[in-house]
């Protein structure tokens, strides 16, 4: 968790038990999971299906109660009213009330929100140019498109200006274009000081706009933080492109790996800055003419993969 | 922000809202069109039939009449109560309402108001085309048959309909449509013959079948209590008392069962 910022979600040693089958067997979902999530954070929740993302996400919304453990949001258990209150949700795959027009859905849950008549007149409009929904907002949701859905659904999450804002894999089934604008839909969110969750099996969606990251895989937490922080902990390591030297002596150097000739010259990987220091030597003794040295940042999915064998972490 | 004491939204805003939002989606359901046809058809196979009956034919129509309004009634409040909390469920739609500070109950008493108030306009719409069939079946003018037993006994039918709607909605908060359905049904069928089953109790000579027997008929609802059908057919008049009392009965026994639905969608997981 990041140090300067104190924590709007405190999930502590959460168990989750399900009774399943006609013996009513009992199925730990989640195991001892903890999780903190900084206030004005974009905190990214990352497993496979079925890891156990979505339980969370219930426990964490206060639909359901914790078998052991506790889940905090501002400082109140989340099943209470006031922890409800301080929160936006938008449900995987949700299904609204379809002969509802775009503006009388968020009437309704701005009402079930406490909100005024008054509240709602000013709010609405607001909200609805936020997510880019007010030319459709005379229209039935039955009419609305995948995109304008999920658009309409955030716009029903922040309408009563809550601090977090839980998103349930919401770039789900969309297009490309559809993802790259909910993307950008949540950072200026984000940017207006409002907490953000989201879940995604999807890691270029979490790397892109999160700058905190759990990952979770069959109901344990593998990792959670800064995802600079989890990043930095995974293999380092750097590209050389030179020149000046034939792809067999620079074979010989047994520092570099993956060897690839290219038009303009020869690139390499090493994989330790010990390793890089060596080869660079190596190949200035050689006479090559070094073309750039480039650090390769690990990707979060190189991350997670490593993190699921049980290699880096 | 409107808010209660105990952090939630106060009940009458939440419980209208969601009824109506509720009232609005029921009435696109097919459901509530083919009930209102059902009866519109009852009630003209009783007009016809009456044209084969020389003496009093307007008495087939008054039975036939008074027999579909408190079927279609009776098939409405069960088929739409039944679904509504498991749909909500399947659906997810429960989720984001209830993810608001709001409580299930509130939910559940918003979604029995919008069942209520689709009842209460099937009813009005019924009322009237049979009222008006009585009127153009008269041989001896409109006002007839227009006595006050008439509406005592319309009006009883819609207070028997909440009752059932109450028990639909209960039985959605646990189980399944279908099983909804036909476990309602029992409840109609054996709610109309309360008084044949105490007779059997009465009857028996097993002192533990007879116990069974009569806790029964204070487990299922007395429907016969809005029943007026002999007292319409033959014009006789209403006792008022008993009429009321069929009221307060209706608000009692649902207001028990909405109890027990409240504290069963409390215990319901949500997946």
């Amino acid at each position: 968790m990041s140090a300067t910022r104190k924590p709007l979600v405190e999930i502590h040693a959460v168990d989750q038990i399900f009774r399943a089958g006609f013996w009513l067997k009992p199925v730990q979902v989640l195991h001892h999971v903890q999780i903190q999530v900084p206030e004005k954070s974009v905190f990214g929740f990352l497993g496979a299906n079925g890891a156990g993302k979505t339980t969370l996400i219930q426990l964490l919304v206060g639909l359901r109660a914790p078998t052991r453990g506790t889940v905090k949001v501002g400082g109140h258990l989340a099943t209470t009213a006031k922890a409800r209150r301080k929160i936006g949700y938008l449900p995987e795959r949700p299904y609204f009330y379809d002969h509802l027009t775009g503006e009388d859905f968020l009437k309704y849950f701005g009402t079930l929100s406490g909100m005024t008549r008054n509240q709602l007149l000013d709010r609405i409009p607001t909200v609805l140019s936020t997510v880019g929904m007010t030319a459709a907002k005379n229209v039935e949701l039955r009419r609305y498109s995948k995109g304008m859905l999920q658009r309409i659904g955030i716009a029903q999450a922040i309408l009563h200006e809550p601090e977090l804002l839980v998103l349930d894999e919401p770039m789900s089934g969309l297009d490309p274009i559809g993802r790259k604008e909910i993307r950008e839909l949540i950072l200026s969110l984000s940017q207006e000081g409002r907490t953000v969750f989201f879940s995604s099996h999807v890691i270029p969606d979490v790397e892109a706009i999160c700058d905190e990251v759990a990952l979770i895989d069959q109901g344990r937490i593998l990792q959670s933080g800064p995802i600079g922080g989890l990043l930095s902990k995974g293999p380092i390591q750097t590209e050389i492109a030179f020149s000046g030297v034939t792809a067999a002596n620079a074979k010989k150097i047994e520092e570099l790996m993956r060897i690839q000739e290219m038009p303009d010259g020869i690139r390499a990987i090493v994989t330790s800055q010990v390793s890089a220091n060596d080869a660079l030597s190596s190949l200035i003794k050689k006479g090559a003419r070094i073309l750039w040295v480039s650090p390769i940042r690990p990707s979060l999915e190189d991350f997670f993969k490593s993190t699921k064998e049980g290699g880096s972490a | 922000m409107n808010v209660s004491r105990r952090g939630l939204t106060p009940s009458l805003p939440v419980i209208l809202s969601i009824a109506r939002v509720s009232f609005f989606e029921i009435l696109r359901e097919k459901i509530l069109y083919i009930t209102l046809m059902m009866t519109a058809l009852l009630m003209f196979l009783g007009f016809a039939a009456s044209r084969l009956f020389f003496i009093r034919p307007d008495r087939v129509i008054l039975d036939f009449g008074l027999s579909a309004v408190n079927i279609s009634m009776s098939i409405l409040a069960i088929l739409i109560a039944g679904y509504q909390i498991g749909r909500e469920v399947d659906r997810r739609t429960i989720h984001i309402a209830l993810v608001r500070p709001i409580s299930r109950g509130q939910f559940l008493l918003g979604k029995f108001a919008g069942i209520k108030c689709i009842l209460i306009l099937n009813w009005l719409l019924l009322s009237a085309g049979y009222v008006v069939i009585l009127g153009l079946s008269s041989h001896e003018g409109f006002t007839e048959h227009l006595h006050a037993t008439l509406f005592w006994a319309l009006g009883l039918l819609l207070f028997q309909s909440v009752v059932l709607a109450a028990v639909g909605i209960f039985l959605s908060t646990f189980t399944t449509a279908a099983l909804s359905w036909m476990i309602c049904t029992g409840f109609y069928l054996i709610g109309n013959n309360i008084s044949q089953i105490r007779l059997l109790a009465i009857k028996t000579k097993n002192v533990f079948v007879a116990g069974s027997l009569n806790g029964l008929t204070w487990i299922f609802p007395n429907l016969e209590h809005f029943s007026l059908g002999t007292q319409v057919t033959y014009g006789l008049p209403i006792v008022t008392e008993a009429a009321v009392t069929a009221i307060v009965y209706s608000a009692v026994y649902s207001a028990l069962v909405l109890l027990l639905a409240v504290l069963s969608v409390q215990k319901r997981e949500l997946n």
